[in-house]
């Protein structure tokens, strides 16, 4: 009969834990980059002058530090972002008006862009992780 | 291809529910229709997006709905929001004349906002609804 052994090995598995986070944060952060830049693109986003084009921005966390996408400077606070540990992203617009444009008004119509661009980053994304497997 | 608007918008124009006591059939899409006055309650449907599952004919469209409370109190806002979501959320399987609702929910809770032309108060919400083809 052949001998079985089982070996438990809890830095192993912390080293495969470490491991499963930073790749979902890697992926998170190319989810946050992709979207921006989708968002930006003509189309979807609207462009008249730039001014709101060019105020789109990510925040992105890993839980541990925050770090800001799309080339503008941070709008600072946490409103939306994840808390504790958690890793995720929130994307915006500091034109002041990027929100109206996104939902319309009652006297000006919707012109989507975030959505749209975040739906492409998403299938972007899966592209990628189905050419992983 | 199936005509998703019409799907949703036939849904939340059916008669004899809380939400149809409260909009009857002032359920706009794409935009609200000139001379509109928020004077009765309404609701204003608009497709931003989604996905296509086009060897199942099935679309997983994402839906903006803003729900007018017909007065300048975010409190009939929030009470056409509240049949607007008894109405669609966690539903599935359901026919209508023009495509089958296989599964329905919320993307977001709803926020209250106040447009910026009109102050008239509104609730903004965003659904994920996929449909279908109606079966035979």
């Amino acid at each position: 009969m052949a001998d079985f052994e089982m070996v438990w090995d809890p830095d192993e598995l912390r080293r495969a834990m470490t491991d499963v986070i930073q790749g979902s944060a890697d992926l998170l952060r190319e989810l946050a980059n992709i979207t921006v830049e989708s968002a930006k693109e003509s189309p979807p986003s609207p462009y008249l002058t730039g001014t709101n084009r060019r105020s789109i921005t990510a925040d992105f966390t890993d839980g541990t530090r925050k770090e800001t996408i799309g080339g503008s400077l941070s709008a600072g606070g946490d409103e939306g972002m994840p808390t504790g540990n958690d890793i995720g992203f929130r994307v915006y617009t500091q034109s002041g008006y990027g929100g109206w444009l996104e939902i319309g008004t009652s006297k000006m119509a919707a012109r989507p862009y975030i959505a749209p661009g975040f739906q492409r980053a998403v299938n972007e994304i899966e592209r990628r992780l189905a050419g992983m497997v | 291809m199936i005509d998703t608007n019409s799907v949703l918008v036939e849904w939340l124009k059916t008669t004899a529910t809380s939400l149809y006591t409260l909009v009857s059939t002032r359920v706009y899409c794409s935009s609200l229709p000139p001379g509109f006055t928020n004077s009765q309650a309404a609701l204003e449907v608009m497709r931003r997006g989604g996905r296509s599952k086009l060897e199942h004919a099935e679309h997983a469209a994402s839906f903006q709905i803003k729900c007018f409370g017909g007065t300048s109190s975010h409190a009939e806002a929030e009470a056409v929001y509240r049949a607007l979501y008894d109405r669609l959320q966690n539903k599935s399987g359901v026919d209508v004349t023009s495509g089958n609702i296989m599964a329905s929910e919320e993307e977001t809770i709803g926020q209250s906002l106040t447009d910026p032309d009109t102050k008239w108060p509104f609730v903004l919400s965003f659904w994920r609804v996929t449909m279908r083809p109606k079966t035979a």
